[in-house]
């Protein structure tokens, strides 16, 4: 049945486990198979998701225009995959992009990879990073660097958002200051307890691992459009004056293009 | 219940997700099928993944529902051709339609709509007589900017400010606007004493078209549901654009208007998606 139509520039497909099965989409150039690396893409969660997935469908195009193979996915609850919102969780998805890597593997043939995660997809590339023996680099957009911080900041906006609707903030029984849903998708006491523990401060990526830290500031609030903060010859940060994708109302958001410039010109000089 | 992925069209660019419930035999299923339209430039997991929530609710009803990109939004590929965007939309729901119809054995259709996604349920509708029923989730068209204004301005007047101390103080101290309350009031005024109050839709043509379509609608009995949120225009706003014709097609009952309280233009609380998803699922039930 599914083969009533093909395309060869994309192609979207469902895999893993039977019942928990991802959504997943390759990006390739049409006429040529990949010539370089493998790259997947780790996109955030709930309404960063949403806010996001265009940019992400543009960063894996762009990336695919290079010669990489791209695989997009989307974690169990999430996007077009199998499940709720409310059956995921940080650890399942952090399984979910080990499925991802396999995935790719199994399409592409083996090589080493690149993770790139956008919010709370940086974080949990990182830790997925950790169990992947082909890490070549990671790209963190925005990571998540501090649980309880993330779930402030989206209660906060939960919170305006139920004031401007004249609606009850309900709040959760495993702590009162977080509501038991965040604009949209429910917050388990499971998936609190987890987010509550990313702490990214004491973590070491894989030794060899290359990364680049992106993170977006407002953009009149900086003169040049690109900054480094730090230089390793493995770790850099860069500061990208640029559209706050997470921030930007639903149907006023832009691709942030600076930005993903930045990730296209550094995965091309960095992953072979 | 089975998801799989589905590449449509022509040129096998259009993304599409089907949901299809295969604890039905082929003769216990329905041989209709839903299509659900972007809303807006949103990806078809629809504002809040409601459209993921909805299509399983659907499938689990016997009738195979399939969400899918237009060309250049989600992740479907953009056109290549210069055909316009209004008849592209139209060709490629038609060609959604066409799987369905030649793969999964479905007859007829309904359209699913949310926001900008209204005017294309009626184009489509108005050409294709697959269509039975359109469901128009906060339905909007583009319209004449006046017409929002006033709508937005009148809203705010009698239903935010009337109840708001400061306000009332503003008005007193002559810092308030008596132009625009005025406005807003002879709006209130008008939409209240003449139902058939149209507005005028001459500069979005095809506010017009939609009107004309309307008849069509009638003529083949093809049912509709609006479901509006109560902070929003929805309902008003077809009312407002269709003018009479709106409430002739209300007499023949083959509209249904719904209010879902307390929620916004996404329907972003969690009890209003569940309330959303009964809502159309018992309308289509009693299809």
């Amino acid at each position: 049945m599914n083969d009533y139509f093909t395309s060869d520039a994309i192609e979207p497909f469902f895999f893993g486990q039977a019942n928990r099965k991802l959504f997943g989409c390759c990006h390739f150039l049409a006429q040529d198979q990949p010539k370089k690396g493998m790259i997947i893409l780790c996109q955030a969660i709930g309404q960063e998701y949403i806010h996001g997935h265009r940019a992400c469908y543009q960063l894996a195009t762009k990336l695919a225009a290079q010669g990489y193979a791209v695989l997009r996915f989307d974690y169990f609850g999430c996007g077009d995959s199998e499940g709720d919102f409310e059956e995921g969780g940080l650890n399942q998805w952090t399984t979910d992009i080990l499925s991802a890597v396999d995935e790719a593997q199994a399409r592409f043939g083996s090589g080493e990879v690149c993770l790139i995660g956008y919010r709370i997809g940086a974080t949990l590339a990182i830790k997925a990073a950790e169990s992947i023996p082909d890490i070549h680099s990671l790209v963190l957009w925005e990571p998540i660097y501090n649980g309880h911080q993330y779930l402030s900041e989206l209660a906060m906006k939960h919170s305006v958002f139920c004031k401007t609707l004249k609606c009850k903030f309900e709040r959760s029984p495993e702590d009162s200051s977080l509501p038991t849903e965040i604009l949209g998708f429910p917050l388990r006491a499971d998936l609190i307890k987890e987010i509550k523990a990313v702490d990214l401060n004491n973590i070491n990526l894989p030794n060899g691992c290359r990364s680049l830290t992106v993170l977006n500031r407002q953009r009149d609030l900086l003169d040049s459009t690109t900054e480094l903060m730090e230089k390793t010859s493995e770790h850099q940060v860069k500061l990208i004056a640029d559209h706050q994708l997470w921030e930007e109302e639903l149907y006023k958001r832009l691709i942030p293009v600076k930005t993903l410039d930045t990730i296209v010109s550094w995965v091309e000089n960095t992953l072979p | 219940m089975k998801e799989y992925t589905q590449l449509l069209g022509k040129r096998r660019s259009l993304v599409g997700i089907v949901t299809d419930n295969e604890t039905f035999s082929p003769h216990q299923k329905r041989k209709t099928g839903a299509v659900l339209l972007n809303a807006g430039l949103i990806h078809h997991i629809g504002p809040n993944r409601i459209y993921v929530k909805l299509a399983r609710q659907i499938a689990a009803l016997g009738i195979v529902a399939l969400r899918f990109d237009l060309s250049g939004i989600g992740d479907s590929l953009p056109r290549s051709d210069s055909l316009p965007r209004e008849a592209a939309a139209v060709e490629e729901t038609r060609e959604a339609m066409d799987y369905l119809q030649h793969v999964k054995g479905v007859d007829d259709v309904i359209l699913i709509t949310a926001c900008a996604s209204t005017p294309l349920a009626f184009l489509v509708a108005e050409s294709d007589t697959r269509v039975t029923g359109c469901i128009l989730i906060n339905p909007m068209a583009p319209t004449n900017p006046d017409l929002t204004y006033q709508m937005t301005s009148t809203r705010y007047y009698w239903t935010q400010a009337v109840f708001n101390k400061d306000s009332w103080l503003k008005l007193l101290k002559f810092q308030a606007s008596f132009e625009h309350i005025w406005k807003a009031t002879c709006f209130l005024i008008t939409s209240k004493l003449f139902s058939n109050h149209h507005a005028k839709p001459e500069t979005a043509p095809i506010v017009e078209r939609m009107i004309d379509i309307l008849d069509i609608f009638k003529e083949r009995g093809l049912k509709i549901l609006a479901v509006s949120s109560e902070n929003e225009f929805g309902i008003q706003f077809i009312k407002e654009m269709l003018g009479e014709k709106y409430f002739e097609i209300e007499r023949t009952g083959i509209i249904k208007t719904e209010l879902l309280p307390r929620t916004d233009h996404n329907v972003t609380p969690i009890r209003s998606q569940n309330k959303l998803v009964t809502l159309i699922a018992d309308w289509i039930k009693a299809l």
